[in-house]
């Protein structure tokens, strides 16, 4: 799991709980990250805002302690000067132009006005919005928008990176474009905090997460790190053959599968899905059970390595399924 | 300071829009519109000359420094913090050092100088419809006390848009009509300390409407005593008492734009 030594930590939340009235936003998370890049992962309403807004100092904690870069966040200017903040609503003022928005804000870090300008501008090419930034932002597509508000979080160099769905409303094109940007700020060495509720999103840029869900932090680190703590879980493997339901007959008869189940691709053909802890034992077998009962195994795969294998592991166990 | 300086640029260039400056406009003809029909359709019985000053300097206060300003800052300092709460944008603002302070305090001279331009574009005209001698002294007197106006009524309109930012308008208008409208011409100590308690004894003591007015036994108690620099010095403490009390609530609420739905 993730950990660093809370001198030099990114980020650092000490039994930390927040209620909104009655209803639970984040619920006694326990995590020191190092510096570097790290996806929040977690579906709609799982509390990544809160926990972005708790890391803005936007919100004070019910309980327990927030620290960003050794500080706490509340009403902090000295660390606000350190952090730039993406939202994951627009709130962009719509009668003025997407440069000047940009070089305003950047004033209210203290820099010049001819400074801020010309380093606005400059942000703004390299989101792309090197044409249109002089146009009202009323004018701008979601996607300009969108880019903008990357700007804007950009704009000041900051240490750590605060972003909240950064790619939503963004074309193909677009989505490359900022991961690339996101990619280069990390490769320099930047930190990232990368809210988002798709997975690839967050692959794309990095392989450390923290998987949020309910409120409660499930399970931080690299990939890696996490398939450590989940090596005693089932594997799901998907086979597309022939006869999957004779070869289903097969596994259960040898006790290989903590569960069976057939189901349909996308495309249509029958998939047979099986939960095992033996992996190696169901290996060795497969191969026999094709050459004795002439079977025909046209796809075989394991998602094993993907992030979305973790993650719906991950949800399992957080429902208590597995 | 540069970044008071941008922050008052920057509110300054989003008030030049076509709707606020129509606002602008209408404040700044209300009392212009209201002195020209007292000039063209007089009280039937007319005043005498003395009583025709008092009438003129009376009515111009009213609508002026006491109408006119408060209604500007209503508009422009009332709403400050709901409006950026409504369209999302105050993370964007509370996300840089000390972002929120620049930001009220950038929006308050903005919405103070919003507020008096009008006023006293409203005051030159109206005033030319006294037909007094006295245009000067009126003129130059209802001036400072449209500033004076304008920068209080502004710090506790702010105040009161960070206590209740989605309430605003309505608590202001209710604290203007309750406090400044009834409590201030009541004869007992509360009166001291409302704003209007203060500009209308500044208004005695600089346009000197007529002796009858301090003549009048309910009026004269609601006049402090004392001199104009006492005055302004209540004016200017409960400027700073209310703005700095708006800093320290927008500072300590959790104006998040996150609602429970987006948790």
């Amino acid at each position: 799991m993730i950990d660093s030594s809370p001198t030099k930590s990114l980020i650092q939340f000490a039994s930390v709980t927040k209620l909104y009235g009655k209803v639970l936003g984040v619920n006694d998370i326990n995590l020191t990250l190092p510096q570097g890049a790290f996806g929040l992962l977690g579906p709609n309403g799982a509390g990544k805002s809160t926990l972005l807004n708790l890391l803005t100092g936007q919100l004070l904690p019910t309980r327990g302690t927030v620290r960003v870069l050794g500080r706490n966040p509340r009403n902090n200017p000295e660390l606000m000067k350190r952090i730039g903040y993406c939202p994951g609503f627009e709130g962009l003022y719509t009668s003025i132009s997407g440069l000047n928005w940009v070089t305003f804000l950047l004033e209210m870090h203290g820099v010049g006005r001819l400074q801020a300008r010309e380093r606005a501008a400059d942000c703004m090419a390299l989101v792309g919005m090197a044409e249109g930034m002089t146009r009202p932002i009323s004018d701008y597509s979601r996607g300009m928008r969108q880019r903008t508000k990357i700007a804007q979080a950009i704009a000041h160099d900051p240490d750590l990176l605060i972003l909240d769905e950064p790619l939503s409303g963004l074309d193909p094109i677009g989505r490359a474009e900022m991961t690339d940007v996101l990619r280069r700020r990390v490769a320099d060495g930047g930190s990232l905090i990368l809210a988002s509720h798709v997975l690839h999103e967050i692959e794309a840029v990095t392989d450390s997460f923290l998987l949020i869900s309910g409120g409660r932090l499930l399970a931080s680190g690299t990939a890696e790190e996490v398939h450590e703590l989940l090596f005693d879980l089932p594997v799901e493997i998907q086979i597309r053959c022939n006869d999957p339901q004779r070869l289903s007959g097969l596994i259960m008869e040898h006790g290989l599968a903590d569960s069976v189940s057939l189901g349909r691709s996308q495309s249509g053909d029958e998939l047979l899905r099986v939960a095992t802890r033996q992996t190696a034992e169901f290996s060795a077998q497969l191969p026999n059970w094709i050459a004795r009962y002439n079977l025909r195994v046209d796809e075989m795969q394991t998602a094993d390595d993907s992030l979305q294998t973790l993650f719906n592991s991950l949800m399992k166990i957080h429902r208590g399924e597995l | 300071m540069t970044v008071l300086f941008a922050t008052v640029r920057f509110e300054l260039s989003r008030v030049m829009t076509a709707g606020r400056m129509t606002w602008w406009f209408v404040l700044a003809g209300f009392p212009i519109v209201i002195s020209g029909l007292i000039r063209i359709f007089p009280m039937s019985d007319a005043p005498e000359e003395a009583d025709s000053h008092l009438v003129w300097s009376v009515a111009i206060y009213m609508l002026v420094p006491c109408i006119t300003c408060a209604m500007g800052v209503l508009l422009s300092a009332g709403p400050a913090i709901a409006t950026e709460l409504e369209q999302r944008s105050w993370v964007y603002l509370a996300t840089r050092p000390n972002g929120i302070f620049w930001l009220l305090l950038g929006k308050y001279l903005v919405a103070v100088a919003w507020a008096t331009t009008a006023a006293v574009a409203g005051l030159t005209i109206a005033v030319l419809f006294a037909g007094q001698d006295t245009i000067i002294r009126i003129w130059l007197g209802m001036a400072g006390l449209c500033v004076l106006s304008s920068m209080t009524y502004a710090a506790i309109f702010m105040l009161i848009g960070a206590i209740a930012p989605q309430r605003a308008m309505l608590f202001c208008v209710t604290w203007t009509a309750g406090v400044e409208g009834f409590i201030s011409l009541i004869p007992a100590v509360i009166n001291r300390m409302t704003v209007q308690y203060r500009l209308r004894t500044l208004f005695v003591d600089w346009v000197q409407p007529g002796d009858e007015i301090q003549d009048e036994p309910l009026f004269a108690l609601s006049l402090a005593e004392g001199p104009w620099y006492v005055q302004i010095l209540w004016l200017v403490t409960l400027t700073v008492v209310f703005l700095a009390a708006a800093q320290v609530l927008a500072h300590k609420r959790e104006f998040t734009a996150a609602a429970e739905s987006d948790v």
